[in-house]
């Protein structure tokens, strides 16, 4: 078994343009597709994430933290997921039905591991 | 990094429609009705937040309880920032104090919205822009959905919205329902709109019909909201559109067929009649029945009170129908009026008399009014006058502009081509 992180990345403002009939309908939709696969041990957990936050960045002479760089693009949730293999977790993935709804772009990334030790 | 969502529980149907038009009612009260549109995004604010809990964590055991909470704090949070806090001053001291209880306690809510719905219809306000108020902040439909329930752009609602928006400003409206002398009349104007938007919904034109339904369904709660006022007890009226509008909605499925062709009364299938909306019209029925006035909606009710309670068309108690269409024609004049009750005149006393009466209002028709000219086709049909109704029925054709309308009544001319060879 594999582990994969999924970075949700919403784009635009099209959910707030959504008319609370839609929202309701997002909520129970996307909602039951996380429930179904932490119930089936596919999802290990899935959060949302503040649209704000700090960078920390530097080296061992200087640390600085700054305010987030916000750009167009910007993570707003993610999955942690397991599966056989990258492809197995893809097709997981098209079928978050937050897709009917409007533009979202997942990315989906292996948890690095080293064969044969981890 | 684990988490299981909570025992997640389902949302009720339009649930956070009506949600939303819960709160911008409530909300407005402590902002006024110059920034009803910050009362909405506070609310739209709300139900994002929402979203994204929710749909990670499972909708809470509570959700209305979590909406008016953070909704509650979002608002004070505004209230609170410098530019206001001097305005605000009052109605902040108010909203902290008090509990979520207090502030969404159903009375509460209930009185909020009926007072946004005499807001709505501020006779300053156009009516189309009244309804698509009322559609927006009562009824919590979106700018695309109201759009396509009265099949134009999200811009032109928009338009009307911003205008009735700006309106309520330029008329400092308040957020208070009218005193006791100009009650009743502000009360006419609010039904005149309710079933406005009935109509829009009820008619068989084009148009998304499970949208179509909401707005039917959308005016029975609103008017409903008035019927179980305490301040509106003394009224009639509004019983008596409850009715009508619970009545004539039970036929909904029954009058437009799988292509979406209007179907009418006599050709309805009566099974079709939704008979729950017909118990619940005739218990509102009692309350009307012991009216002192009669008006157009106590009427119109009783007529669809016959309908509803018929067995069969031929068996409808259409003397009954003709005694009410007399009284309305006395008050309403309409070619509608006259219409229908030409159609009571033939069940009463024969297509012939029918016809005469029909022929007489000619001229005061316009000539553009083709349910005129189908309706006389009938009766001619039902006389035998077979080539006098192929001559109304081209004449009505003239006027039909939507296709499958056009289409069936070239099929009825047929009809009638083929009686005259036989």
């Amino acid at each position: 078994m594999k582990e994969f992180m999924a970075f949700i990345y919403t784009e635009g403002d099209h959910m707030a343009e959504m008319s609370p009939e839609e929202q309701q309908l997002h909520v129970e939709r996307v909602g039951g597709y996380i429930q179904g696969l932490m119930q089936s041990g596919k999802m290990k957990s899935a959060q949302p994430l503040e649209l704000t936050g700090i960078t920390i960045s530097g080296n061992k002479d200087s640390i600085t933290d700054a305010p987030f760089n916000e750009t167009k693009e910007i993570i707003g949730g993610y999955y942690h997921l397991v599966g056989e293999s990258l492809e197995e977790v893809a097709d997981i993935i098209k079928a978050d039905p937050r897709f009917l709804d409007g533009p979202w772009k997942i990315e989906l990334r292996p948890i690095r591991v080293v064969d044969g030790i981890n | 990094m684990t988490g299981t969502p909570q025992e997640s529980k389902a949302l009720a149907e339009h649930f956070f429609r009506q949600e939303y038009a819960k709160m911008v009612s409530v909300i407005t009260r402590y902002f006024g009705l110059d920034k009803v549109n910050m009362a909405e995004d506070i609310v739209q604010d709300t139900l994002a937040e929402a979203i994204s809990h929710w749909e990670f964590n499972g909708i809470p055991q509570n959700p209305e309880a979590w909406l008016y909470t953070v909704a509650k704090n979002k608002a004070l949070n505004l209230l609170k920032r410098d530019q206001y806090l001097l305005q605000y001053k009052n109605q902040v001291e108010t909203m902290d104090q008090s509990s979520v209880d207090t502030i969404f306690s159903d009375e509460r809510i209930a009185d909020d919205q009926l007072r946004m719905m005499f807001a709505c219809c501020h006779p300053a306000i156009s009516q189309e822009s009244q309804v698509s108020l009322m559609l927006k902040t009562l009824c919590g439909l979106g700018i695309g959905e109201i759009a396509s329930a009265f099949l134009t752009s999200n811009e032109t609602i928009n338009k009307r919205l911003v205008r009735a928006r700006k309106t309520l400003k330029s008329e400092e409206v308040s957020f208070e329902l009218p005193d006791s002398t100009r009650l009743e009349e502000r009360l006419d104007t609010v039904l005149k709109t309710i079933f406005l938007l009935f109509n829009e919904g009820y008619s068989a034109s084009k148009g998304d019909r499970l949208i179509k339904y909401e707005l039917c369904l959308e005016a029975i709660r609103l008017t409903e909201l008035i019927v179980n006022h305490r301040d509106f007890a003394e009224f009639s009226a509004p019983s008596a559109l409850l009715s009508l509008m619970l009545l004539n909605a039970s036929r909904f499925e029954a009058r437009v067929d799988q292509e979406g062709n209007f179907v009418r009364m006599v050709h309805q299938d009566r099974s079709l009649w939704n008979q729950a909306l017909i118990s619940r019209g005739l218990r509102h029925m009692q309350k009307i029945n012991a009216a002192q006035e009669i008006g157009l909606y106590h009427i119109l009710a009783t007529i669809s009170a016959y309908h509803s309670t018929a067995k069969t068309y031929a068996s409808t108690d259409w003397p009954a129908i003709l005694n009410m269409y007399d009284a309305l024609a006395s008050f309403d004049k309409s070619p509608l009026v006259q219409l229908n009750r030409a159609i009571a005149l033939a069940r009463v006393r024969g297509p012939e008399e029918a016809i005469g009466t029909l022929l007489d209002l000619e001229k005061e028709i316009p000539a553009s009014y083709h349910l005129f000219h189908s309706t006389l086709a009938d009766l001619y049909v039902e006389t035998g006058e077979f080539s006098e109704a192929i001559i109304r029925l081209e004449k009505a054709l003239q006027y039909v502009k939507v296709d499958s309308e056009v289409e069936i009544i070239r099929k009825r001319i047929a009809a009638c081509e083929e009686q005259l060879k036989s």
